[in-house]
């Protein structure tokens, strides 16, 4: 929870003139000095200080920095201990009956804190509570899905399970897809819900190969229009090394994937692996919406969502972002380009649009 | 003096060379002769014996391996199919807090969260792996729960040498415990335990060490009363139970 939430609410009254973040408290118990109303009427001019402790302003008048939960807490327009100011009749009113000790400051910022964390703890402990129900349909959909692979190897031909998969009847297939697609989404919420489980469990050894081979293959599958499919996702370029992740990895190419599945408007979705020096990468491409520049850094953020896809398809923001979350989490980064093609679909501009992973090899 | 000197210039070149050269190779013979078993009484490397390294292999540790499945819903592990590939699997559906020191004894645990601790149904999970870690820190332990979304949960997970979902399959769980063995009981381990312990321990410390880690390969001496005495020695849990891993792998290879 922001601090500026809990000291802008009504019930909560600052002890002296605050500035949170860059929101100033409304009314303080101590009122805003003479001097500080005339110097600086907007914003006071010291709320540019990152240097915690306590200062003095060219206008003689004494400020306190701190930091609450990462956010920088301004005391201003009162008289500190170390204020040598004289009281004459242009300061008298902007110093007199003033005073306050860089202590009492610390005090106050650290029952801050103390509030503010409990605040947090009963806020996780309630959402602990609240997903608790998760606990077995996430058990679940993981054996649904390990008994639909064990069936795909049980009864069908083929030499890898991409062949005894494509062999497989329909039914097997929708089942494969869907438990994957659903065991994939509950792995995603769990990350969504704590980012820190995107780096649970030891790093192994991962074929980047395999593990986009068997996603591109489950997405080919048509199940009859009960989630998206798409037969049009080719695979190109060279990749035979592993690489070294959390069992979390796996779900940056299922989000790039589902993501391009959702977003084509046209023609196919390219996927390109290949060993570079440094690192392996991977790149989705497809023709859908375009992305505008001020949008790039915008779509990785937490529910934030492109103007023109928002336009085309429902969706929730989730995906890029938690992509983005677990390529960081393992040092990686994902970028976009996105370059209009100058054809339009139903008023729509169609670009093609590529999503790439750098993941380097340690 | 005088005399002595006297003595050798009279003497022939090939006298002199046989006299103090045989002297000194006689006193050298001697000084190793006495030192080599003194020196050998300290060495832990040395309970490892020469041809260890042919005897030793996989399926050894395999079999001397302990696993326990801490879990109140044992059905989510393939405990039937690990038995039958020759592991030694103790299932718990739920433990005492008081049990800790006992859990501890085992190599690996594969340990759920929520519902293990009878004192403790709700946060003993998180207690009971505090307390597993202190008393043997070289103990591995995979954390086996689906509450991956609690943010409550983290510090479980993240002490942990290892993270599953649940149900595990028997390739999941064959898997992690190849990679813990190998990090128990591989042959390079091993020596690097004895190398370690001889660095961190006084001498009259490894000869006690050595003494009873042959003690025990001869069966003079139960684990349980081996680790009591390495305990001593190392004052550390975890050089304690890595010392005592060497005796079982030696016992095991006789």
């Amino acid at each position: 929870m922001q601090a500026s939430a809990i000291l802008n609410s009504p019930a909560i009254r600052t002890p002296w003139p605050t500035v949170i973040g860059a929101t100033v408290a409304s009314s303080p118990v101590l009122c805003v000095s003479d001097t500080c109303k005339r110097r600086c009427p907007t914003l006071p001019a010291c709320s540019t200080e990152l240097n915690s402790g306590e200062h003095q302003c060219k206008y003689g008048v004494t400020f306190f920095v701190d930091f609450l939960h990462g956010q920088r807490v301004l005391v201003y327009g009162v008289r500190g201990e170390g204020n040598k100011t004289p009281f004459n009749r242009y300061t008298k009113d902007g110093l007199k009956g003033r005073s306050v000790r860089l202590e009492q400051f610390k005090e106050w910022v650290s029952s801050l804190t103390d509030l503010l964390s409990r605040v947090e703890k009963s806020f996780s402990e309630r959402q602990a509570q609240m997903l608790d129900p998760l606990h077995d349909p996430m058990r679940l959909a993981k054996q649904v899905n390990t008994i639909a692979n064990r069936l795909v190897q049980l009864h069908s031909n083929g030499a890898s399970f991409e062949q005894q998969l494509d062999n497989s009847p329909f039914e097997l297939k929708t089942l494969v897809k869907a438990s994957d697609l659903l065991s994939d989404s509950f792995d995603l919420l769990a990350i969504y819900f704590n980012p820190d489980a995107a780096t649970f469990g030891r790093k192994s050894a991962i074929s980047a190969h395999g593990l986009v081979t068997k996603l591109i293959a489950i997405f080919r599958i048509d199940d009859g229009g009960i989630t998206r499919s798409s037969a049009r996702i080719f695979l190109t370029g060279t990749c035979y090394r592993n690489i070294f992740a959390h069992e979390s990895f796996k779900l940056i190419p299922f989000a790039l994937l589902s993501n391009a599945v959702k977003y084509s408007l046209q023609g196919n979705i390219e996927v390109v692996l290949n060993d570079r020096q440094q690192h392996v990468e991977l790149s989705v491409t497809s023709v859908g919406p375009p992305i505008d520049d001020d949008e790039k850094v915008h779509i990785f953020e937490k529910r934030g969502r492109g103007r023109w896809a928002e336009k085309l398809v429902d969706g929730r923001g989730v995906g890029l972002y938690l992509a983005q979350l677990i390529a960081q989490a393992h040092g990686a980064h994902i970028g976009v380009r996105s370059n209009r093609t100058g054809a339009a679909l139903d008023g729509m501009p169609l670009a093609r649009n590529t999503f790439s992973l750098q993941f380097p090899i340690a | 003096m005088e005399q002595i000197v006297q003595f050798f210039n009279e003497a022939g070149w090939l006298a002199n060379l046989l006299g103090i050269g045989g002297s000194l190779v006689g006193a050298s013979w001697f000084g190793i002769g006495f030192a080599r078993p003194r020196l050998a009484a300290s060495r832990i490397d040395k309970v490892i014996p020469l041809d260890f390294e042919r005897k030793w292999n996989d399926s050894s540790a395999k079999e001397i391996a302990r696993i326990a499945i801490v879990d109140d819903q044992p059905a989510d592990f393939p405990t039937a199919e690990l038995k039958s590939d020759g592991f030694q699997v103790q299932t718990y559906k739920q433990v005492t807090l008081s049990k800790t020191a006992q859990l501890a004894t085992y190599d690996i645990v594969f340990l759920d969260m929520k519902g293990v601790v009878k004192d403790d149904p709700e946060n003993g999970g998180m207690k009971l792996i505090a307390e597993l870690r202190r008393l043997n820190p070289a103990q591995k332990i995979c954390a086996v729960s689906s509450k991956t979304f609690d943010i409550n949960a983290t510090a479980f997970f993240r002490q942990a040498d290892d993270a599953k979902k649940k149900p595990l399959t028997a390739h999941e769980c064959r898997a992690v415990i190849k990679t813990f063995l190998n990090e128990q009981f591989s042959l390079q381990v091993l020596r690097d335990t004895a190398q370690e312990a001889t660095k961190k321990l006084t001498r009259d410390r490894r000869v006690t060490v050595v003494q009873n880690l042959r003690k025990f390969s001869k069966g003079e001496l139960t684990i349980d009363q081996l680790r009591e005495v390495i305990s001593k020695m190392a004052s550390d849990a975890n050089l304690t139970y890595r010392l005592t891993n060497i005796a079982r792998a030696v016992a095991h290879a006789g």
